[in-house]
């Protein structure tokens, strides 16, 4: 669909369906992180409307100091996922790699009291087995800089109707958002 | 005097209704948590 240049003062219906209503992305919830939470879960998020979603996440670890890690499961219950993921740690002089295969869940950020952007693209999470996604992240704590990039793939006998985003050994989340859109179906 | 120390909480938004609660999580969620999660991320040789 081309962009088109406003030019009068008068705003159709026609042209407010076409070119306002027809955006590529489009906003479907999103739900604050209150500090000191262990997790979130936001369920109900992918229906019928879209099959592809995107996720954005914005947080980080209500601690500190020390790395902690943070993780995105591709639905609510933590079961019958697998994901890959490969990461990197950025210090001045140095820099870290490590990968891993066949979590039930994302890393998907880490360290202290850090700024973390995540992005998740879900494609069809409501088929269950066959749904894929892949994740990337990027996170700073004042020292080091993290970043990292996965792939999941579901064998869920039932459908994923949402997510869960969790601080793992026992460290709470940070203050945050997460916003979920969907693509939408020409 | 001590206090018994809070119980993890949660946060649970249901997209479908708009609604978000915050509530204690039960044990049951609390084994869900991930643990050390580097821990299970091993670095290459």
């Amino acid at each position: 669909m081309a962009v088109k240049t406003f030019t009068s003062e008068i705003l159709t219906s026609s042209d407010t369906n076409t070119y306002l209503a027809n955006a590529g992305l489009v906003y479907v919830t999103s739900a604050t992180i209150t500090a000191g939470a262990s997790s979130v879960v936001v369920s109900n998020c992918f229906n019928s409307t879209y099959d592809r979603y995107k996720i954005i996440i914005e947080s980080k670890v209500n601690t500190a100091g020390g790395n902690q890690g943070l993780t995105f499961t591709p639905n609510v219950t933590n079961t019958g996922n697998y994901t890959s993921i490969i990461y990197q740690i950025a210090t001045a002089s140095t820099i870290t790699g490590a990968n891993s295969a066949n979590q039930t869940y994302f890393l998907c950020g880490f360290g202290g009291n850090n700024q973390m952007y995540v992005e998740v693209d879900n494609y069809n999470p409501r088929t269950g087995t066959g749904s894929t996604g892949s994740l990337r992240w990027s996170s700073y704590d004042g020292t080091n800089s993290t970043g990292g990039t996965g792939a999941m793939w579901s064998v869920n006998s039932g459908a994923n109707t949402g997510f869960t985003f969790a601080s793992g050994g026992g460290y709470t989340l940070g203050a945050g958002r997460i916003t979920v859109y969907g693509y939408r179906i020409a | 005097m001590t206090t018994e120390p809070k119980q993890p909480f949660g946060i649970f938004h249901d997209a479908e209704t708009g609604i978000t609660i915050e509530r204690e999580l039960t044990d049951e969620e609390i084994a869900d948590l991930p643990g050390d999660v580097l821990s299970e991320f091993s670095s290459p040789e």
